[in-house]
This record gives C-alpha cells, structure tokens and sequence, in this order.
C-alpha cells in the first residue's frame, strides 16, 4: 500500500518501524539536508522510515538545532562539505513568537526583517550550492489574536505579520527558480490550529507541532523531495459507475443515474469537475468500466449534466475483462509506468483485485459516503509537481493522436511506409527561455528513455544554455496529427576535442519514430562542425531505464568494461558515424 | 487503577518505546538506568503514556519528574 493514508502516519508505527528497516542496498539515494530553528530528530526518523518505504534512501545532514544562520554563513559549514541536492529550511511559529517579543517595540518591519531574513538565507545558499534545490517550509499560523478579527488591519500584530511573512516567502519564491515552498501552514489548518500546536512539546522538547501531525510534515517533504525524482502521477484510471455518477448505467439507464440536480447527483458533478480540473493541468484520464461499451458511453454523449466528455479520456475502456487486464492495456497504450497511476473505484473487489496484481497501482480507498472522495485524495496529495508546462493541457490530446496513428500503423505495410505517410518535422535547437520550463519537467518526469538520469533543475538548464563549454539540445516533434512539443533533451559538453553526451533523455511516446537517430546525426553533425574527433556518451543503469541500455551499442559505439554500479562509457571516432536514414523534415 | 496496575501498563509503554522487552520497570528507575533514554525518547514516553492512559499531564508535573515511582504517581493522579 501506499503512503498518504492516515492510518499509515501513526508516529508510533513509523518510529517502530524505523528500527526494522530492511536493506536499502540498490536503492536510490537522495542526499538532503535539514536546517530548523526546532528540534528535528523525530523529523530526521520518520523523513529516513518514509523514504525507505518509497524505495529510497535518504542521506541526510541533520544540522545543530537553531543553527541556520551558521550553516549558511560559514563556507566551511558540514552543510556545504555534505554537499546535499535538497536543502530543507523549515521554522516554527513558537520560536518566531519569541523573537517578536524580543522586539523593544512591535514593529510594522517584523515581517519584512522577518522574510529578508530567510531570502538572504536562499541567497547565501544558491551562491554556495547552486546546483542544489531549496525547500522552503512556511509557517503555521498563531492561535492569539491581540484584537481578534481586526487583527487583519494592525500590521504590528503577530498575528497579521506570519500571514504578510507566509504571503511575502509565496511571492518571493516566484522568482527563485530552485526554491519550492513546504506548505506547513496548509498542513496545520488542515488538523486544525488546535490539534496541530502543542506549547508543552515546545517548551519540553523544542518540537515543531504535536507529535501524532510529524508525520504528516515528513510525508510533505517526501512528497516534494520525490517529484524531482520523476516520482510523479501521470494518469488516473476511472471506474464509472458509482465513481463518477451514482447508480449504474446499465440498469438505472440515462433518466435514472445521478448526477447534476437529481438526488445525490451533484456530489459525482464536484467529482467530475475536479477529474476535469487534473485534465486540464495534464494529468491523464482513462475510463475503466465493466459495461457495454455502448452504455458505458452513453452518458456522456447524451446526458445533459454530464461535466466530462468522452474526449477528456485519453483511452476508455469498458468490456466485461477483469480491470486488471484492463489496467495493463491503459499502462501499454500510454506508455507508462504502473507506479504513475491512480486507480479509483468504488468496489473494493476491485481495488483489492488491482492492489494484489499490480502493486505499484496507487489504490486509494473509496469513502462510505463519496461525498468524501475529493478530500480524501486532496488529503493523500498524489499530483505534487514542480513545473508548470504548456503542453499539459493538451497531453490527453496528444494521446488520443497516438492511437490513431497506431490504427495507421496497422494500415501500412511496412513500418518505413507508415512513417513516411506520419509528415513528420522535428525541430532541434539549443535551450532557449521559452522552453527551459518544460525542459525541466521532461528532465524531472523521464525514467525509461534516460541514459544518466541526472536530474538537472531548471536553473542548471538556464545555466548551460548561456554556457559555451555546453551544446545544451532539446527536439519538438509534430505530425499530421499533432504537435508533441519538446520530446527529446539532448546535453553535449565540449572538452577539447571531444563531445561528451552528458545526459540523453527522450519522451516515450515517441518511441519507434526516428527521434533517436535524427538525434544522433545531429549529435554527430554538430561534433564534426566543432572540430571534434570522438564522441563520448554514458549510460548509468536505473531500476527503469533498462530499455536504453544498448542505445549506443546501435550506433556502434565501443563501449568500456562497467563500473561497480554497472555504468558504462561509449565512445565513437566522429568519422566512423555512418548517418540513419530518417524520415522527417527539419526545421530550424 | 492501583499503582501495581499502572506499573504493568507502563513497563508495556517501555517496551513499546524502547523497542526492549528485556525491560523492568521499578520505581526507583531513572533515565540513567536505560540504554537510549535520550531526551527524545523521553518525550515519546510522555506522549504514549498520554495517549494509553487517555490523560494529559501538565507541563510543571512533566518537568518535576524524578524517576519511574514519581511518573506512576503522576499517572494514578491525573487519571479521572
């Protein structure tokens, strides 16, 4: 099962649990570092017990209670030797409390100070950590309110200054592209001020909130430490009946399912609505129905309440197989990892069916009274993110070309045929700012077609763009069906006469298409025009991206005996390249 | 409950906490007697002990706790 579920953040479980982790060995390894002006060694225990459950294994650099401003000051700190890829900063209310009335007079500037504080502190860190990611915590709100509501207009208030403070940090991290905000003050008006502050921890033990939400804020950082691991949801499979309307379509027929104003009907409207709200932000929707597929589809051609539309699935399934088969054709068709999908169903038969088959399936329950869905799956926070693209929005569209052109495919007699009717044009360039974020993101997302996984921030990316040691490419693809956008990065560092390959990342749905090797020959074209000889790429094997590991082996490249960790390095006289035949158009 | 009783249900907590089932309870116990009685376990004792017992104890009888006998005492006082 999962993590996200409540009953799988009980603080005493998970420090039980802590003491019996099996081997990590294999596993990969994301190395943080935590600075805190509280106490966080339980923080420190369950941070190590919950990525351990994800499969990873977190190197962490705990530092010294309430020594911030040390670390970050001093160059010769343990945080910068450890040399972490993620710097946690969080802070407490309680601690922030103290300092205010350490003040000879409340102040209007208290929030202002307060914030510039922990700007100057990002700043101290990216100079001495560029490459590194900054995970900023916000605080949780006070409890006392010195003029109650009208706090809101007394800008001296405390009150009113961890609102400006929480408001200013939001603000400011629009402009720090590696900084990313811990939403502390979210989780904690999520248990509730109450239930989340506990001023006898504080006082005994310098704890950060009541020990039962620790986990909660560990599971937070996980979240986010994670997605810049590509450990992301790309597509929710959907039952429909009783999911996304009440009744059943085959026996209640259209006048008598629920949704809109009949009965009940408006809680599976809400439901709709927000499957259509992740559609729109790019998570992928597929229908999963034990139906006819005529019923199944019926109501969403005719019924006039109906919020989705046959067109916002990227696939739909609904035949009389088992859901687990079903699944399986969903996870082929889009190729992607099980591990990116979310299953919602509100038949435990089947979710317990899927649980067991396909384990890497996130399951969630399905709540008595599906009124509670929405919050039950806010509450397990499966879509965290790090970037905004564009193309999200239309990667259900993207999908549904692709099966057409599988149809194609099946048209043609040879695979040269169907891709020379595709009109392919592929664009090849260097970064440019226009691209940079959804660069990052494929950086970010891609696990199978990645010879390094190196995962480069977008401010690493902006870097090498402007850097002339570094040729850094990314590829857009379209076809006369659509417009993938940017499928394919490219990184080439020049070092004498040599062009070393230092990160190669392709999309998967343009598998089978020629991407690679126009890739190649540009890769080759571009070395020769620098005055290279030789070039030299490396594949880093991964728990997923096996399928690439005889990549340069297909252009003949000669590879060296691997390392200990089984990476390898291939290298190949430029004028021994020999150029694919492809079958797109450039463009430039 | 009488004192004997919370002794019980307390050496369990310890156990529990300590991740030790070696571990006796007595009242004269103190956190030198325990391997990893540490300021943060200490904090986990009070906090499952809160949570078996269904009580809370105050900040002031927390901090005057001297050995295992005074925190059975505290115990039996705070529970209804």
């Amino acid at each position: 099962m999962q993590n996200g579920h409540s009953a799988e953040l009980d603080y005493f479980d998970l420090m039980k649990k802590s003491r019996k982790l099996s081997s990590s060995e294999g596993f990969p390894v994301v190395r943080a570092a935590i600075l805190a002006d509280f106490a966080t060694q339980q923080l420190a225990i369950l941070l190590k017990t919950l990525f351990h459950s994800k499969g990873v294994n977190l190197e962490l650099y705990e530092a010294e209670y309430d020594s911030i401003t040390h670390e970050v000051l001093d160059a010769q700190s343990g945080l910068y030797a450890f040399k972490p890829e993620q710097v946690i900063i969080m802070h407490s209310v309680m601690k922030l409390r103290q300092e205010f009335h350490e003040q000879e007079d409340p102040t209007d500037s208290f929030a202002s100070i307060t914030s510039e504080k922990i700007f100057h502190v990002w700043d101290l860190v990216t100079k001495n950590l560029p490459d590194a990611i900054i995970i900023q915590g916000n605080y949780s709100l006070p409890h006392e309110r010195l003029y109650g509501n009208f706090d809101q207009k007394v800008k001296a208030t405390f009150y009113r200054s961890v609102l400006t403070i929480n408001h200013l940090i939001m603000e400011k991290a629009l402009a720090h592209k590696n900084v990313f905000i811990h939403d502390v003050q979210y989780l904690a008006s999520y248990a509730g001020l109450k239930e989340w502050h506990d001023e006898k921890l504080w006082l005994l033990s310098k704890s950060l909130c009541a020990l039962e939400h620790l986990p909660r804020v560990a599971q937070n950082l996980v979240d986010i430490s994670l997605s810049f691991r590509g450990r992301c949801i790309k597509c929710v499979v959907l039952d429909l009946d009783n999911t996304l309307w009440g009744g059943v379509i085959g026996e209640d027929g259209l006048e008598g399912i629920k949704i809109g104003d009949l009965d009940e009907g408006e809680i599976y409207t809400k439901i709709q609505q927000y499957f259509r709200a992740l559609k729109r932000r790019g998570i992928v929707l597929a229908a999963c129905s034990k139906n006819d597929a005529h019923n199944a589809l019926l109501p969403f051609q005719k019924h006039p309440d109906m919020v989705l539309n046959e067109k916002d699935f990227a696939v739909f399934v609904a035949n009389w197989n088992n859901k687990v088969e079903n699944i399986k054709t969903i996870q082929q068709t889009l190729n992607i990892g099980f591990d990116s999908m979310v299953f919602i169903d509100d038949d435990p038969f089947e979710r317990n069916l899927v649980r067991q088959h396909l384990p890497e399936v996130v399951v969630p329950e399905f709540p008595a009274d599906p009124v509670s869905l929405l919050r039950l799956l806010s509450e397990m926070n499966l879509f965290e993110s790090n970037a905004v693209a564009k193309e999200d929005a239309g990667r259900t569209e993207f999908y549904q070309a692709e099966s057409q052109r599988q149809s194609l495919r099946e048209q043609h007699a040879s695979i040269d045929d169907y891709l020379k009717s595709l009109d392919m044009t592929m664009k090849i360039a260097r970064f440019d700012s226009f691209y940079l974020p959804r660069i990052a993101q494929l950086i970010q997302r891609s696990n199978q077609f990645n010879l390094m996984t190196r995962r480069f921030s977008e401010a690493q990316c902006e870097q090498m763009a402007s850097d002339h040691a570094y040729l850094p490419l990314y590829a857009t693809l379209k076809d006369k069906f659509s417009d993938s956008g940017l499928i394919s990065v490219v990184v080439m560092r020049w070092e004498g006469r040599v062009a070393f390959v230092e990160e190669w990342i392709m999309s998967c749905r343009v598998l089978y298409r020629g991407v690679e090797d126009q890739m190649m020959n540009a890769v080759f074209r571009y070395a020769s025009e620098h005055g290279c000889t030789k070039v030299v790429g490396q594949y880093h094997p991964t728990a997923k991206n096996r399928m690439v590991e005889h990549f340069y082996g297909r252009y003949a490249f000669t590879p060296s005996a691997p390392a200990p960790d089984g990476a390898v390095v291939w290298e190949k006289e430029v004028t021994s390249y020999v150029s694919k035949a492809t079958y797109m158009k450039n463009e430039r | 409950m009488n004192a004997d009783q919370i002794r019980t249900q307390l050496n369990l907590i310890f156990r529990d906490v300590f991740d030790d089932d070696s571990i006796q309870v007595h009242d004269q116990m103190t956190a030198r007697d325990v391997d990893n009685w540490d300021s943060l376990t200490h904090i986990n004792l009070i906090v499952a002990s809160e949570k078996k017992f269904g009580v809370s104890f105050s900040t002031k009888d927390i901090v005057r706790l001297k050995n295992v006998g005074d925190f059975i005492q505290l115990i039996q006082k705070s529970l209804p």
